[in-house]
């Protein structure tokens, strides 16, 4: 296993009938699971909300989970993932921006934390306006360094669907930053 | 780059240099509950032995206390906190029984939203009467509570100030039980949160167009069915109709309807309540009451009641104080919408059809000819007009006299005013509906948009400037997979209709926030098909002004972030010459005072002093080595273009006032205003309407002489107004005396001054 290879397929295990066990794998996946679900809701509330599923329905399905090559915590983001959209779900905040019609819809956030905010705020609050499956795929490479293969099976794609969305969101990126760079004047 | 895959992936050289970018710029550290974490794996831990195969069944609390000698010191104590929970251990049957608040929801919280009710739910009955006697907030804050189950709700009557860190203190008092002795007096329980920061007020006035305006998502706030009309009030909140009863109102009375002028309800099962943004229901208002509605100018609503086949219309207070809603005028037979206030002491209904109008004394208002209604009915804000829809057609009418003031074009329905006194309405032609406005001086009305389809205009909706109008769209007939969708259009017409939100969901009823930053409307939900409530975010692209405000307030982040992080090089970075002198000189500190730190700090007010250059005033709260608040020191920073960015050239610093000694301003704003300015001034306490005179709140020149008038108190915000008049480029200052009391009788720690600066002629 990539991260935790055979102590962690033994704790999975283990975890699925002794309680402390599973203490331990919340206690190893709980800052990532946490720092995810804010990084996709910002909003601490929420993200505790949603790291509180993650977790109860984890436990509840614990004895249901196979190893299947891939690290425990790529079930846990997939239930993150699910969770979050869940939250989303019927949301037109969520829709793909391009997507968007009528009224601006380059989020004023975007503009507001470019001026406040330093260089790496401003583009991951970029990143927080890529469609959803974009933003996922790029939260989980850049912010998370998940490996493609995983990222694909947590969002139940292809690796080469992956390594588009991540393709598409840098161009993105690419054509939205210099503007942002630009409006605030202060290219560094 | 250092990721193989990534290396693969981006060849292309541009690709490159964002992937650079993104992998140097990692997420900031997300903000957590240090509670949080412990709390939630105590909760997974005690369900875990609950349900794994090989689970060992445990006493309730035991996973709580570690160890024996814990427990018993804990006992000991009689208090105790573990993982979030604060548990209070009494004697009950003999063997200890603990009562429990959990303040996890709220303790500890940094971002807490103003318009919400402090939840405390308690592992176990407790005497709720003995623990609402208890409460005590900081600072001071009227209140009122409720109980669900076992959770205590408490709901401020106004909304709680901005920035501000309140403390909660109670105790929990189990129920007491037959045959056992009264419960011992038990310990304290103390909730500390923090007010999240207003937006910051842009120097100059937004402008709600089409242009301008981004929308930026929704969100639902009810479960389909959960409440009945909705509709805004002036501060902000919701006032909505609540099915009373569990199962009845699933059907025919569920479904949401942000107009609040169409029939929801067809029975009197419904209660009014008033309603968070969030979704959070705040306080029962009236019981079996239907169509409320705010007045205009805040702190009462209007709204029928039925007894028998008989509607009686009353009026209350929205906080809920003044007892119970006053009668004013009863009808046969049941409403069909909801009373229309005129001004701020008048209310306008229908008696079988005919237009009436009562004062809040239950006077009727002699009309000197009677008005039938037979469609839309509307007053406007300052309460001398109204419009209305009869079988003879549309007009305007004196509300005073009830004599036609200006007759409207044939089949004019929909009325809306706006806050100007300008009125939008429809004109309903099948196929070509045409949206028209008739400006407030009332000399003729202009078309605003027609279009040849076959869909009817409803909802006309003002932004709060009254430069645009949302209205709903919905086929004129029902078929299949049409729904309402949701226009915005200026009130010139320029720029035509833009579709609001998006083309694949329904946007119904839309109503505008007072704020301007949401929209209310109804969606129905995909399941059920009954209707719940959405609410749109929306905000207003910055002006250049605006943009030079917020690099200049981007200075100021980067200059205190250097100073809390104690990195006084990066700090004196950020001065310019003259203000690197000042530093130098000692004149001024940029280090917190030994033995305490900056905890957090905020805005309290910015002025534009001249072109590029403004005065910030901020506030540093300082915390002890134990990280408790103990007291803040108010700075004023001028902030000056230099270039293509912004620099700190001077800070003058008051001296540090105590916390917890009373009520504190936390926010000061110039507000441009004819014929004089105005300067706000919002406090964090309830205060004491009786201090708040042209003594103790002011604004002088240099000379001392006072240059403001009489100041007004709006209890509902905490805000002080002042009409002022200054010279532009002069220097004033606002003082706020130690007389200055709040409602618990504590007056303000030490007086309070800041500088007020007009800006120069050009500055803007």
């Amino acid at each position: 296993m990539p991260d935790g290879s055979q102590d962690e397929r033994e704790l999975v295990e283990r975890a699925k009938r002794d309680p402390d066990a599973f203490g331990a794998l919340y206690d190893r996946y709980f800052p990532q699971i946490y720092r995810f679900a804010y990084s996709r809701l910002r909003e601490q509330s929420l993200a505790e909300d949603v790291t509180q599923e993650v977790f109860f329905k984890a436990l509840r399905n614990m004895g249901r989970y196979t190893y299947s090559g891939h690290p425990f915590s790529s079930w846990l983001y997939q239930i993150a993932l699910n969770a979050v959209a869940d939250h989303y779900r019927g949301q037109r905040g969520e829709v793909e921006l391009e997507e968007a019609t009528g009224l601006a819809s380059q989020a004023p956030e975007v503009v507001d934390e470019v001026i406040r905010r330093d260089r790496s705020h401003r583009v991951w609050t970029a990143i927080d306006q890529l469609p959803r499956q974009q933003r996922a795929a790029m939260v989980l490479k850049f912010g998370e360094d998940r490996k493609i293969d995983e990222i694909a099976q947590i969002l139940g794609k292809s690796s080469g669907a992956v390594k588009l969305l991540l393709h598409r969101g840098v161009e993105r990126l690419r054509r939205e930053l210099p503007q942002l760079e630009a409006e605030l004047g202060t290219k560094s | 780059m250092t990721d193989p895959e990534l290396d693969d992936l981006f060849t292309d050289a541009a690709d490159r240099e964002v992937v650079e970018l993104l992998s140097s710029a990692r997420p900031a550290t997300p903000p957590l509950d240090p509670h949080f974490r412990n709390y939630l794996r105590t909760q997974l831990m005690a369900e875990a032995r609950k349900t794994l195969p090989r689970r060992e069944r445990a006493p309730w609390f035991s996973w709580r206390l570690p160890s024996p000698p814990l427990a018993m010191a804990a006992v000991a104590a009689g208090f105790l906190i573990v993982l979030g929970f604060e548990i209070a251990l009494l004697q009950r049957g003999g063997s200890q029984a603990p009562v429990a608040a959990d303040i996890h929801l709220v303790n500890g919280k940094s971002n807490v939203a103003t318009i919400e009710p402090i939840k405390i739910p308690f592992s176990g009955p407790v005497d709720k009467a003995a623990v609402e006697v208890q409460i005590q907030i900081e600072p001071a804050t009227d209140y009122t509570t409720r109980w669900d189950g076992n959770t205590l709700v408490i709901v401020p009557r106004h909304p709680l100030a901005a920035n501000t860190n309140y403390t909660v203190k109670l105790k929990p008092v189990a129920t007491p039980q037959p045959n056992q002795p009264a419960p011992s007096a038990q310990p304290q329980v103390v909730v500390h949160f923090v007010t999240a920061p207003p937006p910051t007020p842009p120097v100059v006035a937004p402008t709600y167009n089409s242009q301008n305006l981004v929308w930026s998502g929704d969100s639902p706030i009810t479960e389909p069915g959960a409440v009945g009309q909705a509709s805004w009030t002036p501060d902000g909140e919701i006032l909505v109709t609540r099915p009373v009863s569990t199962g009845q109102a699933q059907g025919a009375q569920g479904s949401a309807s942000a107009s609040g002028g169409q029939p929801s309800s067809s029975a009197t099962g419904t209660d009014i309540w008033l309603m968070s943004p969030k979704g959070s229901f705040l306080q029962k208002l009236a019981s079996g009451g239907r169509y409320p509605a705010a007045a205009p100018a805040g702190g009462l609503f209007a709204f029928w009641q039925m007894s028998g086949n008989r509607g009686t219309l009353r009026y209350g207070a929205l906080d809920g104080s003044g007892g119970d809603p006053v009668a004013l005028a009863t009808i046969d037979g049941a409403p069909d919408r909801a009373p229309v206030w005129l001004g701020k002491d008048r209310v306008a209904y229908l008696d079988a059809g005919r237009l009436r109008v009562v004062d809040l004394h239950g006077a009727q208002v002699q009309l000197a000819s009677t008005v039938n209604v037979s469609g839309s009915l509307a007053g406007s804000p300052d309460g001398t007009l109204i419009a209305a829809e009869t079988l003879s057609g549309s007009s305007i009418y004196d509300a005073g006299s009830g004599k036609v003031s200006k007759p409207l074009p044939q089949g004019a329905t929909g009325f809306s005013w706006s806050s100007s006194n300008d009125l939008a309405f429809v004109i309903e032609q099948p196929g070509n509906p045409q949206l028209r406005l008739l400006a407030h001086d009332q000399t003729a009305s202009t078309q605003v948009y027609a279009a040849p389809v076959n869909r009817s205009w409803t909802d006309l909706s003002w932004s709060p400037d009254g430069h645009a109008v949302l209205f709903a769209s919905r086929p004129a007939s029902a078929a299949p997979g049409e729904f309402s969708r949701t226009y915005l259009i200026n009130a010139d017409g320029q720029g035509g209709p833009v579709l609001f939100g998006g083309d694949g969901a329904e946007y119904a009823a839309p109503r505008w926030s007072p704020s301007g930053t949401m929209v209310l409307f109804s969606r129905a939900d995909e399941g059920s098909g009954i209707s719940k409530l959405w609410v749109a975010n929306v905000t207003v692209q910055p002006s250049a002004l605006d943009r030079a405000e917020n690099s200049a307030l981007a200075e100021v982040d980067t200059f205190m972030q250097a100073r809390l992080k104690g990195d006084l090089t990066a700090a004196q970075a950020e001065l310019d010459a003259n203000g690197l002198a000042k530093y130098q000189s000692g004149a001024m500190s940029l280090a917190s005072p030994s033995g305490q730190h900056y905890a957090r700090r905020y805005v309290v007010s910015v002025q534009l002093i001249s072109a590029g250059k403004f005065l910030v005033g901020l506030r540093l709260v300082l915390a002890d080595t134990a990280n408790r608040e103990t007291s803040y020191v108010d700075e004023h920073l001028t902030v000056i273009a230099q270039g293509p960015k912004f620099v700190i050239d001077e800070i003058v610093q008051a001296p540090a006032v105590q916390l917890g000694k009373g009520p504190t301003v936390v926010s000061v704003q110039v507000q441009a205003n004819k014929p004089g300015p105005l300067v706000l001034v919002q406090f964090d306490s309830d205060l004491d309407p009786s201090t708040i005179t042209s003594a103790s709140v002011f604004v002088r020149d240099d000379s001392g002489q006072v240059r403001s008038e009489t100041p007004t108190y709006d209890r509902t915000t905490h805000l002080v107004t002042l009409s002022v008049k200054l010279k532009p480029g002069n220097t004033y200052r606002l003082v706020v005396t130690t007389s200055v009391t709040d409602i618990n009788g504590h007056t303000v720690a030490q007086q309070f001054e800041s500088p007020i600066q007009p800006a120069q002629a050009g500055g803007g």
